[in-house]
């Protein structure tokens, strides 16, 4: 008996815990983003195990993140994200049934909505004019992070720019967009 | 820099993924200083989330693109901005003396904060497993840090640095205006380490020293085997021979990401492109160890790093079983409970020992 499981377990090929492996790496730098981003509001490990549920719903894991240790963060940060933006939208519809206030939680219902809504569009043209007001390499190094799903570092990689340097365009392409939804009347968000 | 850019830069950093311990603080006081912050805050994090609706690339003109100067000057200048993560391991050839589970840490600053994880983490049977946290007060002279058995502890330097020290672990920490220095005499312990150019961080392990360039790395000492183990996370690590004060040999190829390097007295073997093991190599830090394929006897040693009341094997053949999976270390019990119940294997429990053996 004792043999056959030797046999056995020689054959069979060692399972690869991926999701938990992603996790326990990325441990400290997604919690951090969780506290930074919800200000301590969320239970942390609550969260953990939805990014866990996400990733195990995912089909292709490993080829997306086929040694690509530095995406692997960004995609986990991005789910992380688009995961606390819907916990804040349920909490928001909650806030609203009991009429309190929504002011920081207002544009989370126009984020991420399958169909796209006049809103939306409309938004989205904002945030394109914006991004024509700034220099192409910053436009072109945020469309990198944000379209392409690529981390700073390997935006460095793709544009012989520093890292830092990547910072500096992501933060001018955030301010400009910041800037053209701040002239958006209110009443119109 | 105005609110807004602030703001700005505060999100730019959230989404690197890199956002260190003191960046998190600082971004908190800001945030806290002013209710404008807090709305800029906001609005910033408004313009990231919205931008997610650039579903597809508008028609701009094309930006230059500047591959030819993608050199190595480029590549030091990207590796060097980087934080850094690095992890030691070292089990130092003295048999691991059991002892009660006295308190974790001791440094010269016996005010020094010490936060303890709530009581599920802890296990009341023999392994008594723990997480504490504490931070390094910025003060001048060495600090003395040391676990005891079946314990993990994270602690916060004042550069921003964060070390992590497992189960049995010793170390002094020293901070001048030259150098970040690191003497590790027992255990492992990993390093997330700020950047700072001006002062390097160098660990000095007794037989070697080791340089961080730019790196996540992962170095262990095996008692049984004397070897010293690194496996790098990430980036550059740098490791000379600890005869001290000889110039440093630059001849010596740096690790790079992916690569376990092992050294012993008469040998040093580098493999390349371990990823997954590297990986799996820190996962203590959160209580867990994971086994792919490990045969019992590995797996046995690992376990009674953590613990005092020890297990032992008592069949050759029991030894070569193979497992893969995740335990929780503050569930020692439960452990030995999971191995029974899946392998053909009886396990006696006496007060000393605990000893497995085949069914």
């Amino acid at each position: 008996m004792l043999e056959a499981l030797l046999q056995r377990q020689r054959d069979k090929p060692a399972s690869h815990k991926l999701i938990e492996r992603l996790l326990a790496e990325h441990d400290i730098a997604l919690r951090r983003f969780i506290r930074v981003r919800m200000n301590s509001q969320v239970d942390c490990d609550d969260v953990m195990q939805d990014i866990y549920m996400r990733l195990s719903q995912i089909d292709d894991l490993p080829a997306k993140l086929a040694d690509r240790l530095d995406t692997a963060r960004n995609y986990l940060l991005q789910i992380a994200s688009n995961l606390l933006i819907d916990r804040a939208r349920r909490a928001h519809v909650r806030c609203a049934e009991q009429h309190q206030s929504t002011e920081a939680l207002s544009h989370l219902s126009a984020v991420d909505e399958p169909d796209r809504t006049l809103h939306n569009k409309r938004t989205l043209q904002q945030v394109e004019l914006a991004l024509l007001t700034i220099r192409p390499e910053q436009r072109n190094a945020f469309l990198l992070h944000r379209i392409d799903g690529l981390s700073y570092r390997e935006i460095s990689d793709q544009l012989g720019i520093s890292v830092s340097t990547v910072e500096k365009y992501i933060s001018a392409a955030l301010l400009a967009i910041r800037n053209s939804l701040d002239s958006t009347p209110a009443g119109d968000r | 820099m105005n609110s807004h850019e602030q703001a700005a830069w505060f999100v730019t950093r959230l989404y690197s993924g890199e956002l260190s311990a003191r960046e998190e603080a600082q971004v908190r006081q800001w945030r806290n200083a002013h209710p404008q912050h807090e709305h800029d805050w906001q609005q910033a994090l408004q313009a990231y989330d919205v931008s997610a609706q650039l579903y597809y690339r508008p028609p701009y003109p094309p930006a230059r693109s500047n591959r030819a100067k993608h050199d190595l000057h480029t590549w030091f200048a990207s590796a060097a901005s980087i934080a850094l993560v690095v992890a030691i391991m070292l089990l130092s050839q003295h048999q691991v003396v059991p002892q009660a589970s006295t308190p974790a840490i001791l440094t010269q600053a016996p005010e020094t904060e010490l936060i303890t994880l709530p009581d599920t983490l802890v296990e009341a049977l023999d392994s008594s497993f723990r997480i504490t946290e504490q931070q390094l007060p910025d003060l001048a002279g060495p600090q003395y840090y040391r676990t005891a058995v079946g314990e993990v502890s994270h602690v916060t330097v004042a550069d921003g640095s964060t070390l992590s020290l497992n189960t049995d672990s010793e170390l002094t920490i020293e901070f001048t205006a030259q150098q970040r220095l690191v003497n590790l005499s027992r255990g492992e312990v990993f390093f997330d380490v700020a950047k700072d150019l001006q002062r390097p961080f160098v660990i000095n392990t007794g037989e070697r020293r080791i340089e961080v360039l730019g790196t996540q790395f992962n170095v262990r000492k095996r008692h049984d085997e004397q070897v010293l183990k690194i496996s790098v996370l990430e980036g550059k690590v740098a490791v000379h021979q600890a005869t001290n004060d000889s110039p440093v040999d630059r001849s010596q190829q740096p690790l790079l990401a992916g690569d376990i390097a092992s050294y012993s007295a008469t040998n040093e073997v580098v493999q390349q492109n371990q990823q997954r093991q590297v990986s799996s190599a820190q996962t203590w830090r959160q209580g867990i160890v994971r086994f792919d394929n490990e045969n019992l006897d590995n797996v046995v040693k690992e376990f009674n790093r953590y613990r005092t009341r020890k297990i032992t094997i008592h069949d050759e053949q029991v030894k070569q079983l193979r497992i893969s999976g995740v335990f929780h270390l503050a569930n020692g019990e439960n452990i030995l409970t999971a191995l029974e119940s899946t392998l053909p294997i009886q396990v006696q429990r006496t007060n000393q020992r605990i000893v497995i053996s085949a069914k």
